[in-house]
């Protein structure tokens, strides 16, 4: 059967109306940036809370004995 | 596709975002941030800025997190005063059980997120306020006793602390100075309201003071209330967190807010209009900004110059 848009599938599938639609994909969005949002905050955080140790590392040993 | 018009009338979701922020209260998050970042910048020390304004947000996240359980519990009493008819829950745009969902995830963010990145006695403070407007609040002191919001105040009282807990890791006395300036603020500043509002309150069966115990010994608590409002409105200074001029303009605000309970005390509701209660409302919320705001503005001078507002003139 067809799953276009719009269409019932096996008459068990609700079709959404517009007013629906628009408010899931909001709910969609908005979710999405939150969530996006939140691992920017933890990345950035974490780098910031390391700070100038971040790079205070050897790349390669430069140990030759 | 006749089919299709039928199943229309189903209960899929048609909550916007913009309901689901409206569930956090924005207006009272907006105060719970300007007083969260006064208690951040009149704290000793310093702090990372974007770990400072996470903080901030964090804080905020978790007072909206206690705003949707706040309207997840009392949609029915929502629905009957004329102030909340129109939040998202009554209003049919958002569901109870999507409320309390939306604010337990708010909560487990929020908490997690100051403790993880700041430090866990501000994160551990955020999750008692949250506990302490939802649960101690919302479901059990608002309806059975007229102390409601004298004790509930405390929720609202907590974001300066906090703040001061981000940069300190500690509460310490003046976490404790800011957090009783709202607390003691609290009871005038709704019972103003309750006076003039008290058909609502008695048709939701809140038992707010004036319904429960009367006005005049509401005018009574009020005045007595901003009686310790004013010596406290000038601690900041005495405890040296803030410069002389925030201790000249702090006490001013403070007796400013006892002449406005004043007036109320002594008029007594003969005013129909209610003119001095709507007044003393109107102050209240222009102190509250006036204090923590200036309380920054020294904090920010401090940081700048090293030296608080007028404190060089004092020297001299």
């Amino acid at each position: 059967m067809d799953v276009g848009e719009g269409k019932i599938v096996d008459g068990e599938s609700v079709e959404l109306n517009d007013q629906q639609r628009r408010a899931r994909r909001m709910r969609s969005i908005a979710i999405g940036l939150c969530l996006f949002a939140l691992v920017a905050v933890f990345y950035t955080a974490t780098i910031v809370k390391f700070g100038p140790r971040l790079m205070d590392r050897p790349i390669i040993s430069l140990d030759t004995k | 596709m006749s089919m299709s018009n039928e199943i229309v009338d189903n209960d899929i979701s048609l909550a916007e975002p913009s309901h689901y922020f409206a569930l956090m209260k924005p207006r009272v998050m907006r105060l719970v941030v300007f007083t969260a970042v006064a208690g951040l910048l009149a704290a000793p020390g310093s702090m990372d800025p974007f770990l400072a304004i996470i903080a901030v947000i964090a804080i905020a996240v978790g007072a909206g997190a206690s705003g949707a359980l706040n309207m997840w519990y009392d949609a029915d009493i929502d629905a009957v005063m004329s102030r909340t008819t129109s939040r998202p829950v009554p209003a049919g745009n958002v569901t109870a059980g999507q409320s309390l969902n939306f604010g337990i995830v708010l909560s487990a963010l929020s908490v997690l997120t100051l403790g993880l990145l700041v430090n866990w006695v501000a994160g551990g403070l955020l999750a008692f306020t949250i506990f302490f407007y939802a649960v101690i609040y919302t479901m059990w002191l608002k309806r059975s006793t007229p102390q409601n919001i004298v004790i509930g105040g405390a929720a609202g009282a907590f974001p300066p602390m906090i703040g001061w807990a981000c940069v300190t890791g500690t509460i310490g006395i003046e976490g404790i100075v800011l957090f009783a300036i709202i607390f003691i603020w609290t009871p005038p500043h709704f019972w103003a309201l309750a006076l003039w509002k008290m058909r609502d309150y008695d048709d939701a069966h809140v038992p707010m003071m004036p319904n429960v115990v009367g006005e005049k010994s509401t005018r009574n608590q009020m005045l007595a209330y901003s009686v310790l409002l004013a010596p406290l409105s000038a601690a900041p200074y005495f405890l040296g967190f803030a410069g002389p001029l925030f201790g000249i303009i702090g006490g001013a605000l403070g007796l400013a807010f006892l002449w406005f309970t004043y007036k109320v005390w002594q008029i007594a509701g003969r005013d129909e209009k209610l003119i001095a209660e709507k007044k003393l409302f109107g102050f209240s919320i222009a102190y509250l900004f006036a204090i923590f705001g200036f309380l920054m503005v020294d904090a920010i001078v401090f940081r700048v110059t090293g030296s608080y507002l007028l404190s060089s003139w004092m020297v001299i």
